[in-house]
């Protein structure tokens, strides 16, 4: 019954199921919900440190022979996941605490986050895709309720449908992918399928399907509209869905099947898709004026990088820079956060006077996040972004990815010095407000990302299927001289009062923040559905007058006939002559023929 | 042995003679007593032919011995999951009525349905299947043109001559079925296992029938046209049983036949055509509703073009999941159509452009909606996903990639119920102003299909294990 341990990593969900029954909920949802992470963290721990390796399955149900389990299985690569998410749930947790200080909805908010967190668990050990599905589907809908957890606001009903609409896409195609892999292979167990040998056409298309249904998940281009809208969820969550869940699902389950995928030949789609992803996500961030929302295109850019990564098949470069994103995202959001709540205000350019003075630690930490997501040495970043630029297959690809290393250094530290300008006439006391709750997790995680440099050294002698790249003196060195030049032009454009502006009127704006097009794209489709829709109405109609009109006919046929029916015997006499008549000439004829 | 079947009978007939004798303000609660009475006893079969294998329960009284027709009762694998889905849908109907809004006459129809719906199921003969059928028809028809809206007239009268079509096809086919079986017989499993042995054009004949008839009742397009109109206009307690129960007596007519008349393989790719036209019909169609049960119609439509998608695959695994599609169908529309009255009763009106913010009133009323969603769409652990999985299996094994096309209607089904969630589940604030709020007896219902829902969803092997059987 031990080997059932990692099963029990999905404690939030015992939380949530609490959370409801709890008598006086809305105040006891929080600790339970803390509980309930800690508990798995602890799990997870034990998990992590002794059952590498281990399976458990439990079967589900049967059909014709064929069992279709609940399969957990803790490979090296699940237990990275399931360790990231482990650490980063109660931080979350925590620090939701001080962010939502309202008095009400702290059980609905708990319960949904709580589930989402056991989802994320849940997906990290499935061993099969009856259980990922399970997972997968629940992320979906309890990301789905949480983007939209402030559904009074008015636009946040349609950020929660974006973000659904499209992740149910990928929903529908990943259970097609379910039913052509158990067709085709009879079993739905993950390391089984990565044992099959040859490519088959459908073990092609589902692969084709499960690669669009991770860049649903993981927002990538032509899906990735949802995700800067699903801003408008609480930041806790924003920080979650970014670091180590939901958006993280699609980018491991394609590492997870890579060896399929090179065995079908089918990396170039990731990497294409993984530039193109890139490239919109650095022009969206550098034009944004949303805190938050230049967080989300850069946690876009991460993702790209890491398929593009894993399009060079270098699941190493891939794994490195997913672990240190978990730890610098996080961190980037709470820090967001608690400037939105310190200065009430979600536009960049109006927020001001945050730095050294106004809250030390908390600015510490956020310059730790933003040098590691720029990549300076030591950080977790520049290993990260190192290893992608390395693993570059081509000059054009490497030059690409220079270019957007040096792109993203330069809106990180816009994105730092804007909020950083001082206004004397602005009150800086918000900033001095930030609770403790919210301090201490992110204080934890820049520990986190002064540490996570040392993923570098560490992953290779925890998973050794991963050939570790070497890092060369020529590569650093251009890549941080980049950060540097970022560095300079952003403080040259940013840092002072009157900050370069772009206005959402103007040209640069229009062409940077356009995402090629898909948004408007998507509106098109859509008008296009509800006209085919229309049109399909009007059909349904055209067949219903068409029925009815049959019907009114025959009322019409019986209104003409009853006339003769009246009653009269001069009538029927005259019909019976007429008849006699008719019947004397037909047989006249006869006769004569 | 328990007479289980006679227990059913007994109680579903007492409660319409005391529901017709006794005063309005029992009918609730006998009602609820008669329905009870039934879920128990269903419940007890399915965990009886669970625990001991699907020992085949059977009762039997002759009737027409002449013709060897008898008035026989048999709880088939498939019989038991719909009378599962039946006993469910009754008691939640019965329960969510409430009090006031119970009528003498509501809950005599309604348990005779329930009566006409679970004879029917379980009828071990063509001969009884018929009668049952017209019964149900009788019921409905009662149903709609007494209890429903402003239209219900029309609506009602709509259904019969739709129904009356397909009795006439139903029940010249049974005629020749009898005279082209090799020994004559109404019997339905004997016909089953026999069905081969008739001759390819009366098989051809018997086919286009039937198909027709269970083809107006499920209904596929292009006969589909009363539906929306009967949906629409019943009151809640009809909408569900309609929907519910009365579109599975085509789709399990639809099974028998596909199960009796082997000729059926020859026109396979077809009917999955058509349903796949029918599906994709259903969900543009109901893009354009402006009324909410109107909308939920079609997407009923939608779910029972998937359910012949299973039954076209002509594989083991897509018939196994075209029964758990019924029962899945089953419980999901009657639980929309359950909170589309609720939402109905508390803004005076139908139009999504009139429903905002129905959250703000009743909590319960828009989770049960998305929860309904997750059902239809098919997400696991709601007893949609294991349906949609075994549906589109057998339609993948039978048909290849062409088979999951059918899924894109899905897609575009849940993609337009999310949008009524953001236009009118939650969004705006009109729903707290709401007088009317959803009353216990409702939520009472809701809590019982959502029950069923995640049991079966959550604890499938239950009835396949019966059904695989």
């Amino acid at each position: 019954m031990l080997q059932a341990l990692p099963l029990l990593s999905v404690a939030p969900l015992i939380a949530a199921a609490l959370i409801i029954l709890a008598i006086h909920r809305d105040r006891a949802a929080k600790y339970i919900a803390l509980a309930g992470s800690v508990l798995s963290l602890i799990i997870i721990t034990v998990v992590a440190l002794y059952y590498v390796g281990g399976t458990y399955r439990v079967s589900w149900f049967s059909l014709q022979g064929y069992s279709f389990n609940i399969t957990t299985s803790v490979l090296p690569l699940n237990a990275l996941l399931l360790a990231l998410v482990g650490i980063v749930t109660p931080l979350i947790f925590l620090y939701s605490f001080g962010y939502m200080d309202t008095k009400s909805e702290q059980s609905r908010y708990y319960f949904e986050i709580s589930l989402f967190a056991a989802a994320m668990m849940l997906f990290a050990i499935s061993g099969n895709f009856i259980t990922m599905f399970i997972a997968w589907e629940m992320l979906g809908i309890t990301s789905y309720l949480l983007i939209g957890f402030w559904y009074a606001k008015k636009v946040v009903p349609d950020a929660a449908r974006k973000a659904i609409s499209t992740i149910i896409i990928g929903d529908i195609l990943f259970l097609a992918a379910i039913i052509v892999l158990w067709s085709a292979y009879r079993t739905l167990n993950i390391s089984a399928l990565l044992s099959i040998a040859g490519s088959t056409v459908y073990l092609k298309v589902a692969l084709a399907f499960i690669l669009v249904a991770a860049f649903t998940k993981s927002a990538q281009f032509p899906f990735n509209e949802w995700l800067s809208d699903a801003m408008e969820g609480p930041t806790p969550v924003s920080a979650f869905l970014h670091s180590s869940t939901m958006v993280k699902a699609g980018v491991f389950l394609v590492a997870i099947l890579l060896p399929l995928y090179v065995k079908a030949g089918m990396l170039m789609p990731i990497l294409a898709i993984g530039l193109i992803t890139a490239i919109i996500a650095v022009m969206n961030a550098l034009s944004e004026h949303h805190i938050k929302k230049i967080l989300a295109y850069s946690t876009m850019e991460d993702l790209a990088l890491m398929f593009i990564a894993l399009g060079f098949n270098a699941i190493f470069a891939a794994m490195l820079l997913f672990v240190v994103q978990t730890f610098y995202k996080a961190l980037l959001f709470m820090s967001a956060g608690s400037i939105m709540k310190a200065t009430g205000e979600e536009n960049i350019y109006k927020t001001y006077n945050f730095g050294f003075k106004t809250n030390k630690l908390l600015y510490i930490s956020t310059i730790i996040g933003v040098l590691s997501l720029a990549g300076i040495f030591p950080l977790g970043g520049f290993f990260g972004k190192l290893g992608i630029d390395t693993s570059a297959s081509s000059m054009y690809i490497y030059v690409a990815l220079v270019a957007i290393d040096f792109l993203s250094s330069v809106y990180i530290f816009r994105w730092l010095y804007l909020p950083s300008r001082k206004d004397s006439y602005l009150s800086s006391f918000g900033y001095r407000t930030v609770p403790r709750s919210m301090l201490a997790p992110i204080a934890i995680l820049a520990v986190l990302v002064l540490a996570s440099g040392l993923a570098y050294f560490m992953l290779p002698m925890y998973y050794a299927a991963m050939p570790k790249f070497s890092i060369g003196i020529i590569d650093p060195l251009i890549e941080t001289a980049l950060v540097l030049a970022g560095l300079g032009i952003a403080y040259i454009l940013y840092s002072r009062g009157r900050a370069t502006h772009v206005d959402a009127s103007s040209m640069e704006y229009k062409l940077l923040h356009n995402s090629f097009f898909i948004n408007a794209f998507y509106v098109y489709l859509l008008k296009g559905i509800e006209l085919l829709g229309e049109g399909f109405d009007a059909l349904n109609d055209a067949i219903n007058s068409v029925i009815n009109g049959g019907a009114y006919s025959f009322i019409l046929l019986g209104n003409a006939l009853k006339r003769i029916e009246n009653g009269s015997i001069n009538t029927y006499a005259i019909a019976f002559a007429a008849g006699i008549v008719f019947l004397v000439i037909v047989f006249a004829m006869n006769l004569i023929k | 042995m328990i007479p289980e079947f006679s227990i059913i009978f007994a109680a579903l007939a007492l409660g319409i003679v005391l529901a017709a004798l006794l005063e309005k303000r029992f009918s609730y609660y006998i009602g609820i007593a008669a329905t009870a009475i039934v879920l128990v006893v269903v419940l007890l079969i399915v965990a009886y032919e669970y625990v001991f294998g699907a020992s085949v329960m059977a009762q039997t009284y002759a009737y027409i011995p002449q013709f060897g027709v008898h008035v026989s009762f048999i709880a088939t694998p498939i019989s038991t999951v719909l009378l599962t889905m039946t006993a469910v849908v009754l008691f939640a109907a019965a329960l969510s009525s409430g009090k006031n809004g119970t009528s003498k006459g509501a809950t005599v129809l309604m348990l005779l349905f329930g009566l006409a719906a679970i004879g029917l199921f379980s009828s071990s003969n063509l001969i009884l299947f018929f009668i049952f059928w017209d019964v149900g028809v009788v019921a409905t028809f009662f149903m709609i043109s007494y209890m429903g809206s402003a239209n219900r007239r029309s609506a009602a009268l709509k259904f019969l001559v739709y129904s009356l079509g397909a009795s006439a096809a139903l029940l010249l086919g049974i005629i020749l079925i009898y005279f082209g079986t090799p020994v004559h017989s109404f019997n339905i499993a004997y016909i089953i296992s026999h069905g081969s042995l008739m001759p390819i054009g009366v098989q051809e004949s018997i086919f286009v029938l039937l198909f027709v008839a269970f083809m107006i009742k499920m209904p596929i397009f292009p006969l589909h046209s009363w539906m929306a109109d009967a949906y629409t206009e019943s009151s809640t307690q009809g909408s569900m049983l309609i929907s519910g129960v009365l579109s599975k007596f085509g789709a399990y007519g639809m099974l028998l036949l596909f199960l009796m008349m082997p000729i059926a393989a020859k026109y396979s790719t077809y009917i999955l055509a058509l349903a796949a036209i029918s599906a994709f019909y259903a969900v543009l169609v109901a893009i354009n509703q402006s009324d909410m049960k109107r909308l939920i119609s079609y997407i009923s439509m939608l779910d029972m073009s998937i359910i012949l998608v299973g039954i076209a695959s002509i594989t083991v695994i897509g018939r196994e999941g075209s029964i758990y599609g019924m029962l899945a169908h089953g419980l999901g529309i009657a639980l929309l159509f359950l909170v589309a009255g609720s939402i109905e009763g508390m803004f005076g009106s139908r139009s999504i452009k009139f429903i905002r913010g129905v959250v703000e009133g009743s909590a319960s009323a828009a989770y049960s909606f998305m929860l309904g969603i997750f059902s239809l769409t098919g997400v696991p652990l709601t007893v949609g996903f294991i349906a949609d999985l075994l549906i589109f299996i057998g339609a993948f094994s039978a048909f290849g990639l062409y088979g999951l096309i059918p899924l894109g209607a899905i897609l575009l089904a849940g993609g337009l119920l999310y949008l009524i969630v953001s236009r009118s589940i939650v969004n705006g604030r009109n729903g707290a102003e709401a007088p009317y709020l959803p009353t216990a007896s409702q939520k009472a219902g809701y809590a019982v299909l959502l029950l069923f829902i995640f049991a079966f969803g959550m604890l499938p092997f239950i009835l396949l294990k019966i059904i695989g059987s």
